[in-house]
């Protein structure tokens, strides 16, 4: 097996422990960084799709992620020589009075694996914190909001009306959680929902 | 019939002679509850030295964030001390438990006696204790959720390992409730759905949790006690498989399990199916009047009671919808099976 496929099969099977010294292999064979990083992003974008078709759940999903974080690390410093360039900055949370955070950190997951920078607020996030937050990443490109609970749905609203109502633009807002629907989604004014963590990152791609 | 026979009944897959209701045919109880979790209003430990915080949103005490006995399985085995079931003076517990007021005690308020003295014992509602954190919830509470799943996919045969201590240590207690209280039902908390799927695969599952369940169930009745199981969340792909292994009895059955008609028709006179409202989009909707609840209560009656072997159980974060739903219960569930079409 080539070593970028290989690569890509160790991140797609969780493998943490393998990836790095894989990644160095290929490093030395002259593989280059941005083609690593690659094989790794599409490995994760496969995981995203067999998640959402239920073929594969958290656990894997998890461990591919963990990998390919290992694999990030070791190419760090190659990426940052070669001047590698983000997807953008995204901004994640979960909405003001909820807890929940394993779906929130699924997403978070899947668009740092997809090639975004990530600034994870954490739970119970006020609309405020989101907007200090966007004021200070001016460049960014997504807001991700969560909320788990049917009680935080009008919380979730709230803010995704703060936020556009805030004057700030040059970003789109997608909203997800358990209660969630295309239809609520669309009535608060989000520009965009996703049902799961491996569609939130088709439809992150597909706003930008 | 008193509340508790009619509610056995239901248990036993019959007909009852109305729809038994969580919230006006049973007692409640926890045995021992410090031992499985902190029950005050701030935070604290449990018997197992996992840190727990009251989370007013939910009314309920969470595993507080970032705080782990061990958040790799491979220590387990040093880190887990299982709480010594034997150093407990069970006559004293049970007496103090079957005293407590349950509402109070779930509200965070701990273990506070009933104002007026009274126990389980005095009413005629049926004998149900909860115990709480199963298997898998216990080992999430002890190294968070995604070190859980991270080990079960990682490190399987140990997580197997855990389990099989885990049920061994439960099915200790099982028997200590058994020989101290005089209960009907262990209704046993473990939740492996999410809104959407299972936490884990199905297949992973019958590896790793159904084996060690089934020796729980199995010690129960081998108790004379029924076991009900709770798990939230989608888990329709297990249910023929908690079937298989014994469980009498399965709650709440979130919305979130499409096929429930289906499952009902299947499996209806081999488990009792205990609840199956739609919280989201019904009971706790933000859009929610007395007439939808009403209907959300008529359409999960019509569909999982007709023939018995079901019982109400309303679940939620708040219970705002609590005064329209027994409205209905009572003129619609408490008059059901007096249509001879629907026994």
């Amino acid at each position: 097996m080539l070593k970028i496929q290989e690569i890509k099969a160790n991140v797609e099977a969780g493998k943490a422990k393998l990836v790095p010294g894989l990644i160095q292999e290929a490093l030395s064979d002259g593989t280059t960084a941005q083609v690593i990083l690659s094989a790794m992003i599409e490995a994760m974008s496969n995981v995203g799709n067999k998640f959402s078709a239920g073929e594969i759940f958290v656990p894997e999903m998890l461990i591919a992620a963990k990998a390919m974080s290992k694999g990030v690390d070791e190419l760090k410093p190659a990426l940052a020589s070669a001047g590698a360039v983000s997807l953008g900055q995204c901004i994640i949370g979960t909405v003001a009075g909820d807890l929940h955070d394993i779906g929130k950190n699924l997403v978070c997951i899947m668009i740092e694996s997809a090639g975004f920078d990530v600034i994870d607020l954490g739970v119970d996030v006020s609309a405020n914190k989101f907007i200090d937050t966007i004021k200070d990443n001016p460049d960014v490109k997504v807001i991700a909001l969560s909320a788990l609970l049917t009680t935080t749905m009008p919380s979730l609203k709230e803010t995704v009306s703060a936020i556009k109502s805030s004057g700030l633009t040059g970003f789109k807002v997608i909203v997800g959680g358990a209660p969630i629907t295309a239809d609520f989604a669309k009535e608060i004014g989000a520009d965009a929902y996703a049902p799961d963590a491996g569609s939130a990152v088709v439809t992150v791609k597909g706003l930008i | 019939m008193n509340k508790r026979e009619n509610a056995l009944k239901a248990y036993k897959h019959e007909t009852p002679d109305y729809i038994p209701c969580f919230l006006t045919d049973f007692v409640f109880i926890q045995a021992c509850p410090d031992l499985e979790r902190y029950t005050g209003l701030t935070n604290g430990k449990d018997y197992w030295g996992c840190d727990w915080t009251f989370e007013p949103s939910v009314n309920a005490p969470m595993p507080t964030r970032n705080i782990h006995l061990f958040e790799d399985i491979s220590e387990w085995h040093e880190k887990l001390k299982f709480p010594d079931l034997d150093a407990i003076d069970w006559e004293k517990q049970a007496d103090k438990d079957v005293h407590t007021d349950f509402m109070a005690l779930i509200g965070g308020k701990g273990p506070t006696l009933n104002e007026d003295g009274s126990s389980i014992y005095d009413k005629d509602g049926a004998r149900l204790v909860m115990v709480l954190n199963g298997m898998f919830e216990r080992l999430h509470a002890c190294m968070g959720f995604e070190n859980a799943l991270m080990a079960i996919a990682t490190d399987p045969e140990e997580c197997h390992e855990y389990f099989k201590a885990m049920a061994d240590w439960k099915i200790k207690y099982f028997k200590k409730i058994a020989k101290y209280y005089d209960v009907d039902i262990i209704n046993a908390h473990d939740d492996y759905g999410s809104n959407d799927r299972m936490f884990m695969s199905p297949e992973t599952w019958r590896k790793l949790i159904k084996p060690e369940l089934a020796r729980m169930v199995q010690a129960c009745h081998e108790e004379g006690l029924i076991y009900e199981h709770h798990s939230c969340g989608f888990i329709e792909p297990i249910i023929p498989d908690l079937i298989e292994i014994g469980v009498d009895a399965l709650d709440p059955i979130q919305a979130c399990n499409t096929n429930m008609g289906k499952l009902k028709k299947e499996y209806g006179d081999k488990i009792t199916f205990v609840g199956g409202f739609d919280n989201v989009h019904a009971f706790e909707s933000m859009n929610a009047t007395p007439e939808t609840i009403k209907a959300e209560y008529r359409r999960v009656i019509d569909l999982l009671a007709p023939g018995g072997s079901y019982m109400a159980f309303p679940m939620g974060a708040s219970f705002d919808f609590a005064g329209a739903f027994l409205e209905e219960h009572f003129q619609y569930g408490m008059n059901f099976y007096k249509n001879n079409a629907n026994k």
